[in-house]
């Protein structure tokens, strides 16, 4: 029987499809005998395959003519995106051209566009949505320790598990799974966030970090392990940049206590298994997200975790291929050498953040996006997008983006083909068709390679395990996993890191950059917003709004305050409120809930009337009118 | 009537009965997943009863989703109407006694006091050769439910394993009929073969391992005795997938949508689940079971209920383990009822 893999969340769950008496799919079955499903799902993945029987669904090339979009045929379609593409490099040269890819795409789409890009195209600029929330962080991980190693059996075996900045059992259910079967084992579990997550009630420790100074508990911790002489001479130059640490102090800005500091730095250094499973959560940090996922891997090594067998640093929360699209390409590190510079020049080229400022600048003349969006609910954005000699969008449904577009290829759905997804433990996993395709629809990686070959190039690849077999033998880290392997492996291959270099565990001083006392937000805006998401919207829920049980659950957003912050703000439940910030606002009603910490607001971004800023900027300063 | 068919005849009976009807049976996966699926000449069933098929029975008489009729315009006002195909005669082969007996509680359920024709038919359509288990998975509890490790009644044929034999205890003209039509296969039972069975029921009662403690859940439930912080500990660890409903053999839960395409569309009846918020949501907005905690005691109340019990006749539960095994966060029936036994016992005991 074929088998897919679940197209939610960075777990990988193998999934059997269901099917009525007329032979229809009708359902998922998640496979008992896999090492990430093991038997469950979550209520994305029960349902998951209803989104691909949309009838939102493209089945016809667009192109734009007179300023309209009519269907094509897909040579024509294919003929107009090549002409503009080399018209623009002709005119205006290949650095006037990006490309975004998708953490929801395969290895093989994400591979195809990198080498697209790079070695048709001759431009680096290429990246995808991930780089917003997931890649930064991988970056930095990679960066200090040549990569996150951990895997969910670790979770259940550890005796100390930390979860930082996540609602796991929203965004990663069966990373949480394992913790639950490790609580069910007495391993001690610490969770950091502001706001009590379901899995922070069941947490022996609960850090309620206030928002964006996770380095002072980091370093308290720290701290307190050098001084009880719980670390080795290695770890001199650091032990003795922080030996004048201040504890109080840390408390102070964090909201961290020194006792609880001090209590899971204790249970930390007796621990012989330590898991620290990373969300998105630390990107409210902001400008020192990297520092602070550096100083993690420092508090695991200090406290005998980085080299330790059965311990080490997971990243949670990202979509089904983060992990994927990273390795194939989109890793900053690995940019400069991956499948050669382009044109002899080694540069890093445009990440996904500064493709949107050039876009707004009038810098680029084409942008090319496969299966991921762009914030255009921001007007100029919008207008940028227009005026480009070339848009084309490959998707799976219309959407915002197709509107703009001057060509629109209707890709096919997961679903509907087959290559391979990397998981958050480095798992590669083969998925198979489990559906017929959806007529007119073809698979990313299928579109990529025939606009290439319209460009001239030398990509002949007939089937996608060509695609698989290619990045075998080019990308660091999967050496050997070629398509046979994986086509017979149920559980997929977990990978070596990609680094080459030597992993360290930041032995080295404590670096004060971006460890600035943070100051109560001024500028009137009193508060700090932060922003979080349902679990059963998965992005912008491009496909779990298209799936009516998960539909039914996502109920309009609201604001939610504390107590004490709406009685002095004269505003009570279900009062209607505007959070202006800087440069926008958002309407909603109001929730009051003690799960907010005072100073604080807390919102769910589904469903939210009004533009909300994406990703990097997960904590605002805002303040809080009524209607 | 009992009859005895060797096993070694038995796949020439598995080749015969997928030649001439629809049949349903359990297959091993390459990855060593169980599965209850249509079985075409040549393909091996799998009557290994160690590991629990992936899904119960339900799917095949439930469907997962399934048209009730479809709906296409005609004109400028009217709507034609097109029924789905009739169910046909269907075998079902190797259902285990957790899984039948979830069959026959969810024809009660379907039968009155409203008739759904489309699942009462398809159930009353299938002749079933259950399987008793000879050898229970660590997840079963059918034991202390009443759901088998064997049936007295309820099949057409029940297949007792004797290693080198099945016992086939027949019960209904259809099992009869079958069992003549394929009487080349089959010798009639001995005292010996009798015996043999005799001698494996006492001794698959023994190999169960897990206790599920039933009585302590239906007390809990029906004299409304658990403590809130036991629900609250269950709610902070559910993360309402809803997979116990779908897993289990007798849940029925359904949700009704109309999927429209071009000018019409199809009314299907999909599975749902009572740990859904919007199971209960009312147009309004309000939710009687607006908490996770709310809607974890209505399931188990279901279940559990000395009130539901009367209603249906018996427990909703039948001990396949399905829950155990496919729950995330170990909020499962066993391990529910056992909780609450331990409770009642650390209150006792001070």
């Amino acid at each position: 029987m074929k088998a897919t893999i679940c197209p939610f969340c960075s777990c990988g769950c193998r999934l059997l499809p269901r099917r009525s008496a007329a032979g229809k799919v009708v359902g998922l079955t998640p496979s008992r005998n896999h090492p990430v499903s093991m038997g469950s799902l979550c209520m994305r993945g029960w349902h998951a395959v209803e989104y691909a029987f949309h009838p939102d669904r493209l089945t016809t090339p667009h192109v734009r003519k007179n300023g309209r979009q009519i269907p094509c045929s897909w040579d024509e379609g294919i003929e107009r995106a090549a002409g503009g593409l080399r018209n623009v490099v002709e005119k205006h040269g290949p650095e006037k051209i990006a490309f975004i890819g998708s953490t929801r795409c395969s290895n093989e789409d994400n591979y195809l566009m990198t080498k697209l890009a790079r070695a048709v195209i001759g431009t680096s600029n290429v990246d995808a949505g991930g780089r917003l929330d997931f890649f930064p962080i991988l970056d930095a991980v990679e960066e200090i320790a040549g990569g996150a190693e951990a895997t969910l059996e670790r979770i259940e075996a550890a005796d100390i598990l930390f979860v930082i900045g996540c609602d796991l059992s929203g965004s990663s259910p069966m990373a949480a799974s394992r913790v639950f079967r490790a609580l069910e084992r007495h391993a001690e579990l610490v969770v950091v966030d502001p706001r009590p997550t379901a899995l922070a009630k069941l947490a022996h420790h609960h850090l309620r970090v206030y928002p964006g100074t996770d380095r002072y508990w980091m370093h308290g911790m720290m701290a307190c392990l050098i001084r009880a002489g719980r670390t080795d001479l290695r770890f001199g130059p650091l032990a003795k940049s922080l030996s004048h640490f201040s504890l109080p102090n840390a408390e102070e800005i964090s909201r961290v206590s020194v006792s609880a500091i001090e209590a899971v730095a204790e249970r930390l250094a007796r621990a012989r298994k330590a898991v620290f499973m990373l969300g998105t959560g630390i990107k409210r940090n902001g400008e020192a997200t990297k520092h602070t996922v550096h100083d993690l891997v420092r508090l695991a090594g200090i406290s005998g975790h980085a080299e330790t067998q059965g311990s080490g640093i997971l990243m949670v929360g990202g979509d089904n291929n983060t992990q994927g699209a990273w390795d194939m390409g989109r890793s900053r590190h690995r940019n400069e050498s991956f499948l050669g510079s382009p044109k002899g020049k080694p540069d890093q080229g445009m990440d996904y953040a500064q493709v949107i400022d050039a876009l707004l600048s009038g810098e680029l003349r084409a942008l090319y996006v496969m299966g991921d969006g762009l914030p255009i609910s921001q007007n100029p954005l919008r207008e940028a997008l227009s005026t480009l000699d070339l848009f084309v969008v490959q998707d799976i449904f219309r959407n915002d983006l197709t509107d703009l577009a001057t060509a629109v290829f209707p890709a096919s759905s997961s679903f509907e083909r087959a290559g391979s997804f990397t998981n958050l433990e480095r798992r590669v996993q083969w998925f198979e068709p489990i559906l017929d395709p959806l007529e007119n629809t073809r698979p990313d990686w299928e579109i990529l390679g025939t606009l290439a070959r319209t460009l001239n190039s030398d990509f002949l690849f007939q089937d996608v395990s060509e695609v698989t077999d290619e990045i075998a033998s080019q990308v660091p880290g999967y050496r050997d996993i070629d398509s046979a392997r994986l086509k017979k492996s149920f559980d997929g291959i977990l990978c070596a890191a990609g680094a080459k270099r030597e992993p360290r565990i930041g032995t080295e001083a404590r670096k004060e950059e971006g460890l600035l006392p943070v100051r109560s937000p001024g500028g009137g805006f009193p508060l700090v917003l932060l922003s979080g998401r349902d679990p059963w919207t998965w992005g912008t829920g491009t496909r779990s709004s298209r799936i009516t049980l998960l539909a039914r659950e996502t109920t309009p957003a609201t604001l939610h305050l504390h107590p004490d912050d709406a009685e002095s703000l004269g505003v009570r439940q279900g009062s209607k409120v505007r959070a202006v910030w800087s440069s926008g606002m958002i309407e909603a009603p109001v929730a009051i809930s003690e799960d907010v910490p005072r100073g604080l607001a807390y919102m769910p971004t589904q469903r939210v009337n009004g533009t909300f800023p994406m990703g990097s900027k997960r904590t605002l300063p805002v303040r809080i009118e009524t209607c | 009537m009992q009859v005895v068919i060797e096993k070694k005849d038995f796949g020439r009976m598995v080749d015969a009965l997928a030649g001439d009807r629809t049949l349903i049976a359990p297959i091993e996966l390459e990855n060593g997943d169980l599965l209850y699926s249509h079985v075409q000449q040549g393909m091996k069933v799998c009557l290994e009863t160690d590991r629990v098929p992936l899904m119960s029975a339900k799917e095949f008489f439930f469907e997962s989703e399934e048209p009730l009729f479809y709906f296409e315009k005609e004109g400028t006002r009217d709507w034609r109407l097109t029924l789905p195909p009739e169910a046909e005669e269907r075998v079902f082969l190797g259902i285990r006694s957790c899984d039948l007996k979830g069959v026959r509680y969810i024809q009660q359920f379907f039968q009155e006091p409203l008739k759904d024709e489309t699942v009462i038919q398809r159930i009353e359509k299938t002749l079933f050769i259950s399987l008793g288990c000879p050898k229970p998975a660590p997840t079963c509890f059918c034991v202390c439910c009443d759901g088998g490790p064997f049936l007295n009644d309820g099949f057409d044929i029940q297949l007792v394993d004797l290693e080198d034999r099945f016992l086939c205890d027949v019960l209904t003209a259809g099992g009869e009929d079958l069992v003549s039509e394929h009487s080349d296969l089959v010798r009639p039972a001995t005292e010996e073969d009798r015996e043999a069975k005799t001698s494996l029921l006492e001794r698959v009662d023994r190999a169960f391992t897990r206790r599920s403690y039933m009585a302590a859940g239906v007390k809990a439930m029906s004299l409304d005795s658990v403590p809130e912080k036991v629900w609250s500990a269950l709610e902070n660890r559910c993360i309402g997938c809803g997979g116990c409903a779908f897993v289990c053999p007798t849940c029925t839960c359904f949700n009704v949508v109309d999927r429209f395409d071009g000018p019409g569309g199809v009314r299907v009846r999909t599975w749902d689940s009572c740990s859904y918020s919007g199971f209960t949501r009312e147009a309004s907005g309000h939710n009687p079971r607006a908490k996770k905690a709310e809607r974890l005691k209505r399931r188990f109340y279901h279940k559990l209920s000395y009130q539901s019990l009367v209603s249906t006749g018996r427990l909703g539960c039948v001990g396949c383990g399905r829950c155990v095994l496919a729950c995330p966060a170990l909020v499962d029936m066993s391990t529910f009822v056992t909780t609450l036994r331990d409770y009642e016992a650390h209150r006792s005991h001070g």
